[in-house]
């Protein structure tokens, strides 16, 4: 199980919440479109994305086909600037990515 | 007009159309294979001024694949237009030539 | 006896002002034939006649437009068309191309077999490089746009090219351009080699071509600010100042070239070769028309 997937976090608190936004890097591919030679792409997309705060999740996602390549996520927690939160994710192949990211 | 000239009228308009040579499909394999190798030749020489049409091809090729099923009228017809569009195309380049700077800022 | 002459009079009437017209259209088009015939001579002044044009080109636009700033014209569509350009604004808070440039900073800073690296290629990098390109290269007689120049910097280290538009090369452009955003585009054009490849690209702009017989001078210049389909099209002026360009339709970066492919493709125009001649003379054109604009690479478009 290969760490290979990049995520990009931003996160900024204001009075108390932060918003938290994200891009990863992902192919997401359907498993439905066909190349040139008329072949099936084979599916690769994320499965799950979750992130946690202080032991708690304060967000999910659980990702079908139908979301487009380089997913960009936006949530919003109970926060302080300057607390650290872990950002997990993984596909259909089981590879992962992780990232710390850090609240400004 | 008095009736009798108008029936005059009417008489010789459907006689003129009775008896106008009807479009019968008189073209050979031999006259639709000259027609695209013509209109392979326009294109080429659009091609080399930079002014081909992306859908020439595509009736070339159409053509060529109903002259091979054996219908001979859609064949014609098809190469007839790849050859009116790589002339066309070519006409577009001599006109581009002479005139684009009219339109220049 | 007195239609006859009346019909007389009325075609000499006809005739002369068919004459008079077609010289008058004569004296026009001497005058406009001076920025348009090919240089032979070398002892005009090709700076003076290209920052003409410019002028032109730039007071249309902003005639067009009064309501829009000279420097936004940068931002294309944008500008114009204010509900996408709160979208966009949007967008840009966290845009889809920061992961190319973090990867195009990584690919710059890998270091060929022999040690050297694109930094010896390009040194002012930190300061900005893209404003300078597309420039024409007297040595080897040809316009060299930002993608021939990494690619020549691969081949002067012994290092195989990459294909263009792949996301290599797409990346390092896209890192180059933004360090170099806020930097003014000043190209000048002082040669007569210089001025028949912004000439032939100039050419090419106002050309109409392919089965639907569009130049693109026709979407771009006459037609800018209205409606094609569901799009408002976007003013010539400015064009490749955000280039490398995100379209959310390729899902990733592309340069100018890959553009112009489309939109020939779109008109029915078989496409030019990716960096072929006669579209880097194109780019050089556009990039000239975009003078004293600012560089915005990359950015994203719809």
């Amino acid at each position: 199980m290969s760490k290979s997937i990049k995520i990009k976090v931003k996160a900024r608190e204001k009075n108390g919440i932060v918003q938290a936004k994200l891009l990863v890097k992902h192919p997401m591919e359907s498993g439905l479109r066909k190349d040139k030679n008329g072949e099936t792409i084979p599916i690769h997309h994320l499965t799950q994305l979750y992130a946690e705060y202080q032991g708690n999740t304060v967000f999910q996602a659980d990702f079908g086909p139908g979301v487009a390549k380089d997913p960009f996520l936006a949530f919003a927690f109970k926060g302080k600037s300057g607390d650290e939160f872990l950002v997990k994710a993984v596909d259909t192949k089981q590879q992962t990515g992780e990232v710390k990211a850090v609240v400004k | 007009m008095k009736p009798i000239q108008t029936l005059t009228f009417f008489a010789l308009v459907f006689l003129a159309l009775v008896l106008a040579p009807s479009k019968s499909y008189s073209e050979n394999s031999s006259d639709i294979i000259k027609t695209i190798s013509q209109a392979e030749n326009l294109r080429l020489e659009a091609s080399k001024l930079g002014f081909e049409w992306t859908t020439t091809r595509i009736l070339l090729a159409d053509a060529q694949k109903a002259l091979k099923a054996g219908n001979k009228e859609k064949a014609n017809q098809l190469a007839k237009r790849a050859f009116n569009e790589a002339e066309s195309a070519i006409k577009q380049a001599k006109f581009a030539q002479q005139h684009w700077n009219k339109s220049a800022l | 006896m007195r239609s006859k002459a009346k019909a007389l009079t009325i075609s000499l009437a006809i005739i002369s002002s068919i004459s008079l017209q077609s010289v008058l259209a004569n004296e026009t088009w001497k005058k406009q034939n001076s920025h348009s015939r090919v240089a032979k001579t070398d002892n005009l002044n090709y700076s003076q006649i290209v920052n003409e044009d410019v002028t032109r080109f730039q007071n249309f636009f902003v005639k067009k437009f009064p309501n829009v700033e000279f420097e936004e014209f940068n931002n294309g569509v944008y500008a114009i068309d204010s509900e996408s350009r709160e979208q966009w604004i949007e967008m840009e808070d966290f845009p889809p191309y920061e992961l190319a440039v973090d990867e195009g900073k990584i690919l710059f800073e890998q270091k060929f077999d022999n040690g050297k690296s694109y930094a010896d290629c390009f040194p002012d990098f930190k300061k900005g490089v893209r404003q300078n390109y597309p420039r024409f290269d007297q040595k080897t007689n040809q316009v060299v746009t930002l993608e021939l120049a990494i690619n020549q910097c691969r081949e002067a280290n012994n290092t195989a090219p990459l294909a263009y538009e792949s996301e290599e090369i797409t990346s390092i452009s896209g890192y180059l351009a933004f360090l170099s955003r806020g930097n003014k585009f000043n190209l000048q054009v002082n040669s007569i080699n210089a001025y028949n490849a912004y000439l032939a690209g100039k050419r090419f702009y106002y050309s109409k071509r392919g089965q639907l017989n569009f130049a693109c001078s026709d979407c771009h210049i006459k037609i800018t600010g209205t409606k094609l389909r569901a799009d408002t099209v976007s003013p010539g002026l400015g064009h490749p100042t955000g280039m490398p360009v995100y379209r959310s339709k390729w899902g990733e970066l592309g340069s100018i070239g890959r553009r112009y492919q489309e939109c020939n493709k779109n008109v029915r125009a078989v496409p030019f070769d990716l960096q072929s001649e006669v579209y880097r003379n194109l780019e050089y054109f556009q990039t000239i028309m975009s003078n004293g604009l600012e560089v915005n690479g990359p950015s994203s478009r719809k």
